[in-house]
């Protein structure tokens, strides 16, 4: 596959302190130093203690893997520098989704900074292909007096989009950032999070072969988070590059399926959010112990107006592979009578269907099925490969999964689903929001006690369980 | 698809960097619109102030210098003496003193986002240009009014503007880097703005400075532009080779500060 940015050796100094400006500094403490000699000289000591001392600036002695900066950083640099970056190497292809982690201090700002062309490298060399986009910081350049509208324009035209581009992605900038009538007030009557919203809008909107974004997605109420990170998804899904950097891994988990660690200065790891453990060169995540699957990445949704029983996508666009060869057609819950069913029963077992449809050879196919609750949290997932070689031409292939009854107590539930070509990490797409359902008692299970006292976890195993006899 | 290379200490070509100014032309149009509205936002007067601001300097400096000091005026009216001193040189000390500080009063987008820092330079010339032509039709007005008006006083203007605004960018190119290193030059600039104002033939003409001196117009562009316009108004030509000579300064003026700018500025971030 070919590489949408690659990064050679790429390194970068900076001053420790405030650097070789400030000269005046070291004529002060001269003049300082002479005025004390000669008081003392003078006085012959007596008052030797009421003149000022000075405290030595010494850097701190003690060196530790705590410390924001590391001994390694030094090496090899000039007095009074050190090395922001050392020697970093590593490609990211086409459509790859790449979370960058670690800690505060570790490098990943500059980094972003070098790749966004802000700053420029010390040593070594990048490149990318296409168009690249970086958002270090929502609003950058927006004018406090400056109507919304009047604000779109100059942010979209700061991150190089063309006048005929704004105007085509202006309406829909607005309908995103839903602040309505609003969009005409000088934005320093905004609220904060009604400016975060106008922000993020413009941003979301930004199209670029290569977007880079930095830790902007916390932004305005629970909604509008949502909102974001499908955007980011979508975005993810579209097959564009997508570099995102944060603290938060959650975020990270939800977004990006390669990640990499940084530490003073260095890559220290990196791995696969989708199969970690899978690719020869993960070392696993120091932080990211449990960050090795998909499920992960579709957590925290709530549940908006899906689709119950069976859901179909008309445009497979939006439920195929990046790479076009695999699509899902339809989702259907089924029992032994009834297709599309939104009401299961407790007491019977159902199935999941799956049809897709596969338009280009694809030797295998890793789908995951993750349900959730309806506030969101995952409960399970199930994951399941499967052989798609023998391609002639496009085809339909019919999957299924069963569950069993009784798994499930009852409520309302939703399925999402991922899948992926497990020799082509990037190539994957999630679909958050596959299908809805809704397991009832129904007078099958009348004769289970239910007590509406008792809380029930949403899951209920049959277990052995046993009774000593005496 | 486009590759992009960036390699550490290796700048942009000539070219390479003219087809980046040129990708990102609606940038410098989209900051001057911004600076223009808000220049003018919750003003009863709005864009009548670049108008008032030099109408009343020019007011001032007719009564002290004109009625009371009676400095020699070349023949002229003292108002449209003045007039033509007084708008291009608002116009050219807004684009000089903005673009010094480009890289220190930006360094919020600057430290955030990357397009060519030239632009900004480029479009607080393109305010400058728009002032000084509202302050423009204001001089048409008053020269009208005293029947000085001459064909030539319209036609050598653009020339001479494109002069003056070479110059000033050029200058500005040249020491933002360096104001945005050493605050020191902060200090130093406003000083250097007086010294500029009175070296220049704005309250006096050139007429009246000692022959030794004259070199010294001679060698500045804006001395240039000034006398220039009130010969027009005498009636008389330019002086062709004084203008050549001041539009081959300014433009390598502008060029050397272009380079400058591109070389030092790009790392300014890390200092800013």
């Amino acid at each position: 596959m070919s590489w949408a940015i690659q990064v050679d050796g790429l390194s970068k100094k900076y001053m420790l302190g405030r650097g070789h400006v400030q000269k005046f500094d070291s004529l002060y403490q001269a003049l300082g130093d002479i005025s004390v000699a000669a008081a003392n000289k003078v006085t012959r000591g007596k008052f030797a203690e009421l003149l000022p001392k000075r405290i030595e600036a010494r850097p701190p002695e003690i060196q530790s893997e705590h410390l924001v900066l590391s001994p390694s950083q030094f090496v090899d640099a000039p007095e009074g520098e050190f090395w922001a970056l050392r020697d970093l190497s590593f490609r990211i292809d086409m459509g790859q989704r790449v979370g960058i982690i670690g800690k505060n201090g570790s490098g990943k700002s500059t980094l972003l900074k070098i790749l966004s062309r802000i700053t420029s490298p010390s040593e070594g060399q990048y490149r990318y292909r296409g168009r690249l986009i970086s958002l270090l910081e929502v609003g950058t350049g927006f004018h406090p007096d400056l109507t919304g509208r009047e604000n779109i324009f100059l942010n979209a035209k700061i991150n190089g989009m063309s006048t005929h581009e704004i105007h085509r992605a202006f309406d829909e900038i607005v309908d995103f950032s839903e602040l309505g009538a609003q969009i005409d007030t000088p934005i320093k009557r905004y609220s904060s999070g009604m400016y975060m919203r106008l922000a993020f809008s413009v941003a979301a909107h930004l199209e670029s072969e290569i977007l880079i974004v930095d830790e902007v997605l916390a932004v305005g109420d629970a909604g509008f988070q949502k909102k974001c990170m499908d955007r980011m998804l979508a975005i993810g899904n579209s097959g564009r590059t997508l570099i995102f950097v944060s603290h938060d891994m959650d975020a990270v988990r939800k977004v990006c399926s390669v990640a990499l660690e940084m530490a003073h200065g260095r890559i220290v790891s990196h791995g696969n959010l989708l199969v970690a453990g899978k690719s020869p060169e993960s070392e696993g995540l120091r932080e990211g112990a449990g960050l090795s699957t998909v499920t992960a990445a579709i957590s925290d949704y709530s549940f908006g107006s899906i689709r119950k029983g069976a859901r179909v996508w008309e445009n497979l666009e939006h439920s195929q592979l990046p790479s076009g060869k695999l699509a899902i057609r339809k989702l259907v819950l089924r029992t032994a009578s009834h297709e599309g069913v939104e009401r299961l029963s407790l007491s019977a077992p159902f199935q999941v269907g799956i049809e897709c449809i596969q338009s280009l050879p694809l030797r295998k196919c890793e789908f995951l099925l993750t349900v959730q609750m309806a506030s969101g949290r995952e409960l399970f997932t199930t994951r399941c490969e499967f052989d798609f070689s023998g391609y002639k031409g496009v085809q339909v292939h019919k999957l299924s999964c069963d569950i069993p009854q009784g798994l499930l107590n009852a409520g309302t539930y939703r399925m999402s689903f991922a899948f992926f070509d497990p020799e082509n990490n990037s190539d994957s797409r999630v679909l958050s929001d596959g299908v809805g359902f809704d397991i009832v008692a129904g007078d099958a299970g009348a004769g289970k006690a239910m007590n509406a006292l008792i809380a029930e976890s949403p899951i209920n195993l049959v277990l052995a369980w046993s009774k000593e006899a005496g | 698809m486009k590759i992009t290379t960036i390699k550490a200490g290796n700048p942009l070509s000539v070219t390479e960097l003219l087809a980046e100014l040129w990708q990102y032309r609606a940038l410098i149009w989209a900051f001057s619109a911004r600076d223009l509205k808000v220049r003018y936002f919750q003003t009863i007067f709005g864009p009548l102030w670049v108008i008032f601001t030099p109408l009343i300097t020019v007011g001032v400096m007719t009564f002290i210098f004109g009625l009371m000091i009676k400095v020699p005026s070349d023949d002229l009216p003292y108002l449209m003496f003045y007039l033509v001193a007084i708008v291009p040189w608002y116009s050219f000390i807004s684009v000089l003193s903005l673009t010094i500080s480009s890289l220190e009063g930006n360094s919020g987008l600057i430290n955030k986002i990357y397009f060519p820092r030239l632009v900004i330079g480029a479009s607080y010339a393109l305010n400058g240009i728009v002032d000084f032509l509202v302050g423009y039709i204001v001089i048409i007005i008053f020269a009208i009014y005293f029947s000085l008006l001459t064909a030539q006083f319209l036609l050598v203007m653009p020339l001479l503007l494109f002069i003056q605004m070479a110059w000033a960018l050029g200058l500005g190119f040249l020491l933002a880097p360096y104001n945005a290193k050493y605050r020191d030059v902060k200090h130093v600039i406003p000083l250097f703005i007086q010294f500029y104002y009175f070296a220049n033939p704005i309250m006096y003409p050139v007429s009246v400075a000692p022959t030794w001196a004259l070199w010294l117009f001679k060698i500045n562009p804006f001395a240039t532009v000034i006398a220039t316009y009130r010969s027009l108004l005498n009636g008389h030509g330019p002086d062709w080779m004084l203008v050549a000579y001041a539009l081959v300064m300014s433009l390598v003026v502008l060029a050397c500060g272009a380079f400058v700018f591109m070389r030092k500025g790009q790392d300014m971030v890390d200092v800013l």
